[in-house]
């Protein structure tokens, strides 16, 4: 019975979230994507390459007019894991255009395997994912990404031909994060 | 039966997301109602700037803030400090975890030097339940620590020194009645592997002032968890 009105209070908040976010298809078909996703369905196999900095940097250094919309992350951030929902999904919905989603995870590599990758699946993150593996020399990379950056995560920076073009610390609304790709593409 | 789990599962979670967005817009907004058209131009809007903080270099101030053992701390209290290492530090974060050990030998090798460590929760435990005040007795009294383990109730104090991540280290010296900011950043060069720490920025740093020198590398920067306020939390 417990149960029972668990899964009520639970419906029924998620019916009054869904009202709330009515206006807004996408983020609907976001809830409504959650509601449904089940594990049979949900067969993405993420592939995260593991890198130090100046790999990245390369990855980054692209001459192809793509917009790289660059986020640092961790399983462990809460804010992070928060506002990934509303990159992929924007990111997927702009796929026609000549931007792309780039996930840099900042886990440990000894959690790759146990918490990123189960983590990304289950979520159905698709994206471009590297695991930053440079622990050691934070104190180098960090300023490199953006000098004002203290490291606090979630950061996104936004990339074009090898230039960075915009650096925000701390979570981005979905409409923050539409207007800053719009500006750049 | 399987299915039925699974449901439920997924609902909690959505029930949870929801919660999280509503209770931080509820913060934000007052009473605009959840269908209003201006709940979403007001996600869009900026959150409360928060001001910039100290730099190295600038007077700090003191505080008076709860203890663990619901006692008030405040720095003066230490007469016989030089100075103060001033740690934000949280207890659910897995970098501020990974340096409970370190932070601890800070305080054994330097409170008998006049530099205690000062520890403070900035987290609101409504964003994160893991830093309550109960939870933060208990993580102490776990982990055995030695130093004052503060709670930043009212989020008034970080704000000022300018923490925005755990751990983030303010090094404090006295200087003719004043609190001056010495270092600001990591504990250390590798949170993960102790054994590969190659520069240990506090402990150089206070290592300095023991003896008279100048701090070489006054600032530096690591990956932490941002801190938890809601004045700055986005939905």
């Amino acid at each position: 019975m417990k149960q029972a009105i668990g899964l009520l209070i639970a419906a029924l908040s998620m019916s009054a979230c869904g009202q709330d976010k009515a206006q807004n298809s996408k983020e609907q078909a976001e809830h409504n994507s959650v509601a449904t996703q089940t594990p049979a369905e949900a067969n993405y196999e993420p592939e995260v390459r593991v890198l130090k900095y100046e790999e990245l940097l390369q990855v980054l250094d692209q001459k192809n007019d793509t917009l790289n919309v660059v986020n640092f992350w961790a399983t462990w951030c809460m804010p992070c894991v928060k506002e990934l929902p509303h990159f992929v999904a924007t990111l997927q919905a702009m796929k026609d255009k000549p931007v792309k989603l780039i996930l840099v995870s900042l886990d440990k590599r000894s959690n790759l395997d146990s918490a990123v990758v189960p983590f990304l699946k289950k979520k159905n993150f698709v994206a471009q994912h590297y695991l930053l593996d440079d622990n050691g020399r934070m104190n180098e990379w960090i300023p490199k990404i953006d000098k004002d950056w203290d490291g606090a995560i979630p950061a996104t920076a936004l990339y074009k031909n090898g230039q960075k073009l915009r650096f925000d610390q701390g979570q981005l609304s979905e409409s923050e994060l539409k207007a800053n790709i719009q500006s750049h593409l | 039966m399987k299915q039925l789990l699974i449901g439920a599962g997924l609902l909690s979670l959505a029930f949870t997301a929801c919660n999280d967005v509503n209770s931080s817009k509820g913060q934000e907004e007052g009473t605009t109602t959840a269908t209003d058209t201006t709940a979403n131009k007001k996600e869009a809007s900026a959150p409360v700037s928060l001001p910039e903080g100290y730099k190295v270099g600038d007077e700090a101030m003191d505080f008076k803030l709860k203890n663990i053992d619901d006692k008030e701390v405040s720095l003066a209290q230490f007469t016989e400090a030089k100075g103060y290492i001033v740690i934000f530090t949280c207890n659910h974060c897995p970098y501020a975890k990974a340096y409970e050990g370190r932070i601890k030998d800070l305080d054994k090798k330097y409170k008998a030097l006049g530099y205690p460590v000062i520890a403070i929760n900035p987290n609101d435990p409504t964003l994160q339940p893991e830093d309550s005040y109960a939870a933060m007795k208990t993580n102490a009294k776990e982990k055995g620590f030695t130093f004052p383990y503060l709670f930043d109730e009212k989020q008034e104090v970080y704000p000022v020194y300018g923490a925005t991540k755990t751990p983030h280290v303010y090094l404090l010296q006295k200087e003719n009645g004043k609190l001056i900011v010495k270092y600001i950043g990591a504990i250390d060069d590798n949170y993960e592997k102790p054994a590969e720490v190659k520069a240990k920025y506090v402990a150089t740093a206070v290592d300095a002032l023991l003896a008279g020198k100048q701090v070489t590398e006054t600032k530096t920067v690591a990956v932490g968890c941002s801190i938890k306020d809601k004045r700055t939390q986005k939905s």
